[in-house]
């Protein structure tokens, strides 16, 4: 992992809404082809950070570079060549409720490239296969699961193959099977070679597909390291967030 | 104090709305077929409330004004009265505040329900403006298709003034009409019509501003559609009479 570049770098990042500071000095560097999961409490700022990546939020303070490129000081116009590299999967999916899975899959193809409708069919239908959604193109994001919904969002994420996805929460209220379902998917990115940042409560999903692990508490990243170390370590901060115990030696 | 400053931040939110639309609509892609929809959306489907406005309206008036007026020998000025309140007030105004209602009403729970469901942020994500995409095309439809909904309100109306005079109070259609159309000069019609692309404006806007600041869920969406439909209401009142006092002192001018 040493010899790989930093793909993102977050610096001394602050944020607040309002009067509450929810993020205060957070650094982290994720390298290329890795993929960083963000465990911590639920409202503590790890929503924040992936949208902040992708410039929906600015922080108060701090910088956030995406190969090299500070994504704070961009206007629309730069962002878009950051989204169009680095993707978002919602937590909920975000499908654009009156289109069908096809439309919804087929939107970033139809913004971004020049592909004739066939084409662009063509590779709906591929992505789909991939996520395991072969027979709902013509369903209404209001007629689907959860997990499908979740993962309809993620076809539609991945369809303009970016460099970096960015998981929300993506097992979140998943039963196993769809839980397994999803995790499948996210090995089978990572296979791929795309770099990703995890923002999860799920432990065993964080210790499967991830190379390291960040711990986020009271604003700040506490604790990182791979899921081995962590496991093996003696940081009781992160034991104590995995047995439900807030704080550090108790 | 808290009350201008909303006021002040409400005025500066929609100019800078309204910059970020017509700088960005005229850079390609220009979503001419999303124009089209929503044109059809809020024109075709709004077309039998403004022909039953219209109807309504021409008939009340005929009917109210004809037979007042009758009783002092005066029944022959009624297509010059109701042309000046119909082409000055009752089609331009009385329509845009009930499209305020209608087409308003429907573009902050639609932008507002995409707000809270993370859609507007999802097309953000994936690197397209929702300005371009989703307001701009709102803000043309409504500025192109609103004006030609008030004139339509309109002619129904001085069409429906005709009828009920003939059958109310025997006058005859062809000269009703020809004095309705001849008697107001062409700048009032000007002025009036083009009022109508200023309502559209202020309801596309305001109906957008609601919608894109929805926070949470069902209830604030209601509430935002609730503000927006007030607010367009009161803009229109209020600029009309501004308008109104400037098209007079224009006139007067010369």
């Amino acid at each position: 992992m040493t010899d790989k570049q930093p793909l993102i770098e977050i610096k001394n990042f602050h944020i607040s809404y309002g009067e509450k500071e929810v993020l205060k000095d957070v650094n982290f560097v994720v390298k290329e082809k890795e993929c960083l999961t963000i465990v911590g409490e639920s409202g503590g700022g790890k929503t924040t950070i992936l949208r902040s990546i992708i410039g929906l939020l600015k922080p108060n303070q701090g910088e956030i570079l995406v190969e090299g490129r500070n994504v704070v000081a961009m206007d629309e116009k730069e962002l878009t060549q950051i989204r169009k590299m680095v993707s978002y999967s919602f937590q909920n999916g975000a499908l654009f409720d009156s289109m069908t899975v096809y439309e919804n899959v087929a939107f970033p193809l139809r913004e971004h490239t020049k592909l004739s409708e066939k084409e662009i069919a063509r590779k709906v239908r591929y992505e789909l296969e991939e996520f395991e959604l072969k027979g709902i193109e013509n369903s209404y994001p209001s007629e689907l699961s959860g997990g499908m919904t979740k993962r309809v969002g993620m076809a539609r994420s991945m369809i303009l193959k970016p460099k970096v996805i960015l998981y929300d929460e993506p097992t979140v209220s998943l039963d196993p099977y769809n839980t397994a379902k999803m995790v499948k998917v996210m090995l089978k990115l990572k296979k791929r070679g795309t770099t990703s940042i995890l923002v999860t409560h799920n432990i065993p999903v964080a210790l499967r597909v991830s190379d390291r692990i960040a711990l986020l508490l009271d604003g700040t990243i506490k604790a990182m390291g791979t899921p081995k170390t962590l496991e093996q370590s003696y940081n009781s901060l992160l034991k104590n967030f995995i047995e439900g115990i807030k704080g550090g030696d108790k | 104090m808290k009350t201008l400053k909303n006021l002040t931040n409400f005025t500066y939110d929609i100019f800078f709305l309204a910059y970020k639309v017509f700088t960005q609509f005229w850079k390609k892609p220009i979503y001419y077929k999303i124009i089209i929809r929503n044109m059809y959306d809020f024109g075709y489907h709004s077309l039998l409330t403004i022909l039953i406005l219209g109807v309504s309206t021409g008939g009340v008036l005929a009917l109210q004004i004809g037979k007042s007026i009758e009783r002092y020998g005066a029944k022959l000025y009624l297509p010059k009265i109701m042309s000046l309140a119909i082409i000055g007030e009752f089609a331009p105004v009385l329509t845009s505040i009930i499209l305020a209602g209608r087409i308003g009403a429907g573009i902050t729970s639609e932008i507002g329900t995409m707000k809270v469901t993370e859609q507007i942020d999802a097309i953000r994500a994936l690197g397209v403006s929702h300005i371009k995409r989703v307001i701009a095309p709102k803000v043309l439809a409504c500025l192109l298709i609103i004006p030609i909904l008030c004139l339509f309100m309109g002619v129904v109306a001085v069409i429906t003034g005709a009828v009920i005079a003939k059958s109310a109070l025997s006058l005859d259609p062809v000269f009703f009409i020809t004095k309705a159309l001849y008697t107001p000069p062409f700048s009032f019609f000007v002025f009036n019509f083009s009022k109508t692309f200023f309502f559209a404006l202020c309801i596309s806007l305001v109906a957008c501003h609601y919608g894109l600041n929805t926070t949470h869920g069902a209830y604030e969406v209601g509430k935002a559609t609730m503000q927006a439909v007030v607010t367009s209401f009161l803009l229109i009142v209020s600029f009309d009479l501004v308008l109104i006092r400037l098209y007079y002192m224009w006139l007067h001018s010369f």
